[in-house]
């Protein structure tokens, strides 16, 4: 009997904890600091005022709650083709932040459709990537007359072509902008994401830079070989050149032994058979030097005197002496 | 009723007893088992309380403590580390914020399929084109109009020292709720890094042509990666990311960068490479002919002395040609007596000359008029071969 009312104080407060999180369930919902909530009452949204905190309603089907958060949301376009202003193509993807714009949540809500938020969010995720994915193509279509808008051929224009890239998000955002005035939405910023060009300009992009490659391979061997020919030639001449230099430098003196040789060859001519044969010897003796093997016949240089085939030392004319 | 059974009379107070007894134990029963419940209440309540306390590591997290969706947490205390106590949810919502965040993108990488070789319809030799229209096959288009594959990750952190009511990056920028961890990740400011550093990449690239990328140097430029820096911290400005402190790597794959070209023209790419190798090496190869080629002073000095001694000794032979012609003509008059002296001379000079070192002389006779001369061979075997034969 003693254990009876304390049996019945957690019977009460357990029935009173679930009360308590039901009906705060069926009645009240928070608002974030980042959010913005509507409450709908037979079909009529209604702005929750007040800002963030905890908030009372009616439970469904009396009223229902949508809630949205206002912050920046990043949505990435589809990797597209889009014309150009001279009748090209490029692929483009851009990304775009967009937010609810707080001054005109109202709007928002009626500018979208959805049976809960998230699919308002959606709706207005598509639609949204729509329009700028519209405007996107237009400014390329009317302010882009080819890829090369982008990439700029001359190298000192750095500054115009990051302007035309730049120039050209710009643009989109404040078409963008335009057309979304009125959806309750803020479209904060565009950028481009990717830029690339259709399959038929990429199979020549491939193809010009394998020709390129391939020729400037061939080229550049071409020319190294040229280089190389050209290196040597000009070494070989600069060989020669000091060749003669040096010969140069030793052209005095050996102009003089020649002038000295001369005189003696013309003393030679006093006895030319005495001449030839000391000339000979004199060549035999040097020709012949330490470990030197010769096969020779009788016929050959100086060496028929190694079989004693000399006329002047055989009987053969001996010249008269000299007159002193 | 006297003789009324006296088992039958105890039995209704022997039943009695035995419910009084088994009241007692189901009573006993309960009391354990409200203590019992009671102490699982108090620990789940406990457990409930302090589930939603975590801890802030210093340098590396922040986070903003939230009261039925209003901040509570003052902007000096969002990267204060330390234990935080919050209420369970939904009373009471944490907002986690990481410092410092990675950013990874190939969205200009391409991984090409696989070849079906089974499929007879396909060339074996055919390389693989890009396909423009998968957004899985990225690539980015250089200033010279080539097409190049690249990756690049990003780290980058919040600013913690411009905080002046909220952080950017966390209340500017949509992220879906995260009540469990296991919950996925759905943060738009991550989000925006990421479109940000591909659209930098693709801004810098259509500025730099392919050598300037895969070199990393632009002369008289800004290079690649300062171009991509630059666009980066210009849009975190633009966009008000409150993000700071960003460092991009970009890569360009494996085998030295040649995972960047494009397969179909990568077999070209090398070849060009190689025949960059080959050129250097006719290079070296022509420099060191060169080098041979080339003649120091003190080889000129040598082939100037060498020439000066040639015409020296020449002259050195004729002067002593001439000093023996001239005594023989002066002291030999008479033809005998000058034959003798011829002959001497000979003699001595054959004999010095036979008594060199390893000196051997074959004189071969000349054949018949007209016939080319015989040799006969002799070889001259050594005593010891003698002996064996």
């Amino acid at each position: 009997m003693n254990n009876f009312p304390m049996k019945k104080i957690v019977n009460i407060v357990i029935f009173g904890l679930l009360l308590l999180i039901f009906s705060s369930y069926m009645f009240t919902f928070q608002v974030r600091e980042n959010e913005v909530a509507f409450l709908s009452s037979s079909g009529q949204p209604k702005l929750v005022e007040g800002g963030a905190g905890l908030k009372f309603r009616l439970p469904r089907p009396f009223q229902q709650l949508y809630k949205f958060d206002k912050r920046i949301r990043l949505v990435e376009s589809e990797y597209k083709e889009v014309s150009t202003a001279e009748q090209g193509t490029i692929n483009i993807q851009v990304f775009f932040g967009w937010k609810i714009d707080e001054a005109n949540a109202d709007t928002f809500f009626t500018s979208f459709q959805g049976s809960d938020s998230s699919k308002y969010i959606e709706e207005a995720n598509t639609k949204l990537k729509g329009i700028v994915m519209e405007q996107s193509s237009a400014v390329i279509k009317t302010e882009v007359p080819e890829i090369g808008r982008f990439i700029s051929f001359q190298e000192d224009q750095d500054a115009t072509r990051s302007k035309a890239f730049e120039e050209i998000e710009e643009t989109i955002l404040a078409k963008a902008q335009d057309e979304t005035k009125g959806l309750g939405v803020e479209v904060k910023f565009v950028g481009i994401q990717r830029v690339g060009v259709p399959q038929v300009v990429l199979d020549k992009v491939l193809d010009e830079m394998v020709t390129e490659w391939e020729g400037r391979a061939n080229e550049t061997l071409r020319q190294v070989k040229a280089e190389a020919e050209t290196i040597k030639k000009n070494a070989e001449n600069e060989r020669k050149k000091a060749i003669a230099q040096a010969n140069r430098a030793a052209t005095d003196e050996i102009q003089e032994a020649q002038d000295r040789a001369e005189k003696i060859f013309e003393e030679f001519k006093k006895d030319p058979k005495l001449a030839e044969f000391l000339i000979q010897l004199d060549a035999l003796e040097k020709s012949v030097q330490a470990g030197s093997t010769l096969i020779l016949d009788e016929t050959m240089g100086p060496f028929p005197i190694l079989r004693g085939q000399i006329p002047l030392i055989q009987g053969g004319e001996i010249s008269p002496a000299p007159e002193e | 009723m006297s003789d009324t059974d006296p088992k039958k009379v105890d039995a209704p107070a022997e039943e009695f007893q035995q419910e009084a007894g088994s009241q007692q134990a189901m009573d006993a029963a309960l009391r354990s088992s409200f203590v019992i419940l009671k102490v699982v209440i108090t620990v789940l309540v406990v457990y409930l309380l302090f589930s939603n306390t975590f801890t802030v590591e210093d340098g590396k997290e922040g986070a903003v403590i939230m009261r039925f969706g209003v901040s509570r947490t003052e902007a000096k205390d969002i990267f204060t580390p330390g234990i935080r106590f919050a209420l369970p949810y939904p009373i009471e919502e944490r907002q986690e914020i990481s410092i410092a965040q990675p950013v990874d993108t190939s969205f200009a990488w391409t991984k090409y399929p696989p070849r079906d070789l089974m499929d007879a319809s396909q060339d074996p030799d055919a390389l693989p084109r890009i396909q423009a229209s998968d957004p899985r096959q990225g690539y980015v288009l250089t200033s010279d109009r080539k097409a190049l594959h690249l990756q690049a990750n990003m780290t980058y952190k919040i600013d913690t020292q411009s905080v002046s009511t909220s952080v950017p990056f966390v209340f500017n920028f949509y992220r879906a709720p995260q009540i469990s961890p296991t919950d996925p990740v759905d943060n738009h400011a991550e989000k925006t890094m990421k479109a940000v550093l591909e659209s930098a990449i693709t801004h810098a690239a259509l500025q730099r042509t392919m050598k300037e990328i895969m070199s990393g140097r632009s002369e008289g430029k800004d290079d690649f990666e300062t171009l991509v820096n630059d666009r980066v911290f210009k849009l975190i400005d633009k966009y008000e990311l409150g993000v700071t402190q960003v460092s991009i790597t970009i890569g360009l794959g494996a085998e030295g960068g040649s995972e960047a070209i494009p397969v179909f023209a990568r077999k070209s790419y090398q070849q060009l490479n190689e025949q960059g190798a080959q050129a250097q090496s006719i290079r070296s190869k022509a420099q060191n002919d060169v080098e041979g080629l080339k003649l120091t002073s003190a080889q000129l000095a040598s082939i100037t002395k060498g020439l000066v001694d040639e015409n020296t000794e020449m002259l050195d032979s004729l002067k002593s040609i001439e000093n023996d012609f001239v005594s023989i003509r002066q002291n030999y008059p008479d033809p005998e007596a000058r034959r003798r002296r011829l002959k001497e001379m000979y003699f001595e000079k054959i004999t010095e000359i036979a008594n060199r070192e390893g000196v051997k002389i074959f004189l071969v006779t000349k054949g018949p008029a007209g016939q080319p001369t015989r040799l006969r061979l002799q070889i001259n075997q050594p005593p010891a071969d003698r002996k064996k034969n």
